[in-house]
């Protein structure tokens, strides 16, 4: 009977426990009172969170993991039982042609994640979370100033610094570009790159991008002070023009039309999101336009975030790769939120006439609509009567697709 | 070293060049609505003027309405309108002849506009 009683408790959890599971257990307290008591995108980081207990538990049936002997730690994978069938007629014809096969699955055997994390690994989730992003958005600042585009630019300029960082750090190019997309600060587009690139960093990758996009309202404000005046603080803006719902339409066609065909790689991304900005502006379909803005978006975000979540194993997150990454994150944040400022006083020197205030210049990183929200709040704090909300949300948007638009650039070189 | 210079500046060029490309069209997509809508307002400003009676009001003395509700009344058709119409009359809903008042109660109409589901709320 003792025997039976310890062979049960062998079989238990208790006997899978590491201290790397108790050290990111601690991780995963950190997450969840940045989300929940300080309110910093609980949308994200509470399915992250829980997602990387679950990881640092010793579970069966939820998901498959093992370490590689290349040191990658691959996860969500699944086994496939089955029996080729050799019929007649499944051999080449010709010469060159290739043999067919038909193969009878008997089983499929993986757990719960193994399988919804196939969203992630085959590039479904981000592209249709995508698609809730463009139906959430409204366009027509952009399209009101189209010269702020230049600023969702500029700011990405923080990506290919990091890059640079990321290679003279030690990473290879595909490591480096994974983590160089971070200061997009666009977790959908962060988790897409990383995924084709370099699938081993996606826990940290996603917890770095999710996490510094939240901290905008921390990270942001000591860069856009340094780098101008109390006068250009207070500069306003000439009003926006009222943008018709052709233009926005006509728009969200031109927009993915060019981007397609400079970058075909973000083809995914981007006509996702001009599809549901479209829906949006259509103004036809307000049920489908409703399905993408709640159920779907939202659906996806407890899978997104759960699915990168369990891959925070301890035994590939606490590495001295995690760390770099980390600071290599907070590096791309400031790097892109000065190139936006920078670029805005640039252009105030070219154009003098109509002037932007530069603190809409840091907007251009993709933290819709955080990053927009703290140039209107510095604003405000210059000048209590300039409101620069909706002016800063038209670089905010652009950044969205300037991050997009280096995302296919990596992807088509890399790899 | 250098291979990695010219590799982010290929990249950088690559956006801006992207980014670029969409602000010329939309500039000019710009600029060619703008001079549609100055051509609207200068057919809407060379239009005759309608000799319009005078904005009719309850007698004084029986349900006035206020100066500042017929404000309030004016800006929302102008805003769901969005025309340069003219506000003729504005007249209770119950002293209306011959209309039933259930179908232009207010609810109604917003019951009604749901219902169409062809606005975006």
């Amino acid at each position: 009977m003792l025997q039976g009683l310890t062979d049960f408790l062998n079989l238990t959890g208790f006997a899978g426990i590491t201290w790397q599971m108790s050290v990111m257990w601690a991780v995963v307290v950190v997450l969840l009172y940045l989300a929940i008591v300080k309110g910093f995108e609980p949308l994200l980081l509470v399915p992250i969170a829980f997602g990387a207990l679950v990881a640092n538990l010793p579970t069966r049936g939820v998901i498959t993991s093992e370490m590689l002997p290349n040191g990658v730690y691959q996860t969500s994978t699944f086994k496939v039982e089955g029996e080729v069938l050799h019929h007649p007629g499944t051999e080449a014809t010709q010469p060159g042609q290739p043999e067919r096969i038909a193969v009878k699955v008997d089983r499929i055997e993986g757990g719960l994640y193994d399988f919804i994390g196939q969203g992630v690994k085959l590039e479904l989730f981000p592209p249709i979370i995508f698609l809730g992003v463009g139906a959430l958005t409204d366009f027509g600042p952009l399209i009101a100033a189209p010269r702020t585009f230049l600023l969702g630019a500029a700011a990405q300029l923080g990506l290919f610094v990091t890059f640079f960082g990321a290679l003279l750090m030690g990473f290879t190019s595909k490591e480096a570009a994974s983590i160089g997309i971070i200061g997009g600060a666009d977790g959908p587009t962060s988790i897409f790159v990383c995924n084709k690139l370099a699938p081993h960093l996606l826990g940290a990758v996603a917890v770095a991008a999710y996490s510094y996009m939240s901290l905008v309202p921390l990270i942001q404000p000591p860069i856009m002070r340094l780098l101008t005046s109390i006068e250009e603080r207070k500069i306003r803006m000439n009003s926006l023009r009222k943008v018709s719902r052709l233009e926005k339409l006509i728009f969200a066609v031109v927009v993915m039309v060019v981007c397609i065909l400079i970058v075909p790689d973000a083809a995914a991304l981007i006509a996702m999101l001009m599809l549901g900005n479209f829906l949006r502006e259509c103004g036809v379909v307000e049920r489908l336009l409703k399905t993408a803005q709640n159920e779907i978006i939202n659906i996806l975000t407890i899978f997104l975030g759960t699915s990168v979540g369990l891959t925070m194993s301890g035994q590939s997150f606490l590495a001295w790769g995690t760390i770099k990454i980390i600071i290599l994150g907070v590096v791309a944040f400031g790097f892109s939120t000065a190139a936006g400022v920078l670029f805005a006083k640039l252009m105030n020197k070219l154009s003098p006439k109509n002037p932007i205030n530069p603190l809409i210049g840091s907007a251009g990183v993709s933290a819709v609509p955080m990053a927009a929200r703290v140039s209107h709040l510095e604003g405000q704090r210059a000048d209590p009567s300039n409101y620069l909300l909706m002016h800063a949300m038209g670089p905010n948007v652009a950044g969205v697709i300037g991050t997009a638009v280096a995302a296919g650039y990596f992807i088509s070189t890399l790899k | 070293m250098l291979d990695a210079l010219s590799y982010q500046a290929v990249g950088l060029i690559v956006v801006f060049t992207a980014l670029g490309s969409i602000w010329g069209l939309l500039e000019l997509m710009g600029w060619i609505f703008r001079a549609a809508e100055r051509r609207a307002a200068a057919a809407r400003a060379a239009a005759p003027v309608l000799e319009q009676e005078p904005v009719l009001l309850l007698e004084p003395g029986t349900h006035a309405i206020s100066p500042q509700v017929v404000a309030v009344i004016t800006a929302a058709a102008h805003e769901c309108l969005q025309a340069g119409d003219r506000i003729v009359s504005i007249m209770p809903v119950h002293l209306q002849p011959n209309v039933d008042v259930n179908l232009l109660a207010w609810s109604g109409e917003g019951r009604r506009q749901i219902f169409a589901s062809h606005k975006l709320r």
